[in-house]
């Protein structure tokens, strides 16, 4: 299995998870320039970003919340961007949710907008 | 070797320590929490106790009838459970085991403190468990208090389902408790997974792939 069919399955995975949840996908490998967000969802009201970590391995719920500086910054701008292009202004959070082989972790609100 | 002879010589072995037994109900559903018991039965055990048996070979009416009897006759019972959440995040056996520790710690402090010998149901020893265990494979089969913990665990289990098959109508939880069941594969074929099934199962989580595309 290639790196990405592997990516690929941990998303489509992490969606089947969130809907599970009850949450609803809106969209899917959102790209821009300045970053990508692997899965946007709703929850009730709130606008849910979510990055996927496939193969989290060893340190498994320590390796999900670590999503470092530099990632977070590019999610944020990425989100940003999404924002304004739907002119949304009600909550809005950052998720994680690790896929590991058969093992699964969601993180809700992993991290906030503050870390710029 | 009856399950009260059997604990009588664990307990004459540990120098008469309090026994407390402690089982599982639900590592194998594909849904659903592992709900884990602990039970320290009194030394004379009653011929009513003495009843209790594998609950996996007991009917439904016989388990009900025990699980009042031990509520009301054991010296300390307890209970917990791991949700899927933490079954996907750890496994289903280290879910298990930690849910057994924090249950059986409970278990040994409602029985008023004193010297106690867990005994744990099947090869594996809790893990960073600092009272002293004994692990005893087909315990539900040879010790009565191991019985009267998987007594209580699966009633206490089986109610829970019958409760979230209202919360999550359609797939039968209060028929089949979670267990992968034609019916079961069936409905999640149909309906998809929700927020109770295990990710880290295979059944769930091929469907929920196939779901997703």
């Amino acid at each position: 299995m290639t790196r990405l069919e592997t990516g690929q399955n941990a998303e489509a995975l992490a969606a089947a998870f969130l809907q599970a949840k009850g949450m609803t996908i809106i969209e899917k490998n959102f790209r821009a320039k300045v970053g990508e967000i692997d899965i946007i969802a709703k929850d009730q009201d709130e606008v849910i970003f979510v990055e996927v970590r496939a193969r989290a391995s060893r340190d498994f719920g320590g390796a999900a919340a670590s999503v470092g500086g530099a990632k977070r910054r590019k999610l944020i701008r990425a989100a940003r961007l999404w924002l304004q292009a739907r002119n949304w202004d009600g909550a809005c959070r950052f998720d994680v949710v690790a896929v590991d082989g058969g093992k699964l972790e969601h993180l809700p609100a992993a991290f906030d907008a503050s870390a710029r | 070797m009856d399950g009260r002879r059997f604990d009588a010589d664990a307990r004459r072995r540990a120098a008469g320590a309090r026994l407390i037994g402690v089982d599982e109900a639900g590592r194998g559903p594909l849904a659903g929490p592992v709900v884990v018991a602990a039970v320290a039965l009194p030394e004379e055990p009653s011929a009513q106790l003495r009843k209790a048996r594998d609950s996996k070979l007991m009917t439904p009416e016989d388990r009900q009838r025990l699980f009042g009897v031990i509520r009301s006759q054991a010296l300390a019972v307890a209970v917990a459970w791991a949700h899927p959440s933490l079954i996907d995040r750890d496994n289903i056996l280290a879910a298990t085991l930690s849910a057994m520790g924090r249950c059986a710690r409970r278990a040994a402090a409602r029985a008023g403190g004193g010297s106690v010998l867990v005994l744990v149901d099947g090869p594996r020893e809790i893990r960073n468990f600092e009272l002293p265990q004994r692990t005893i494979i087909d315990g539900d089969a040879k010790s009565l208090s191991i019985a009267a913990a998987s007594i209580i665990a699966k009633v206490v289990r089986d109610r829970w389902m019958e409760r979230l098959d209202r919360v999550h109508p359609g797939y039968g939880f209060g028929q089949h408790k979670g267990y992968g069941t034609a019916s079961h594969l069936a409905a999640l074929d149909r309906l998809g997974p929700c927020r109770i099934h295990r990710f880290s199962y295979e059944p769930v989580i091929n469907r929920a792939m196939e779901l997703a595309k």
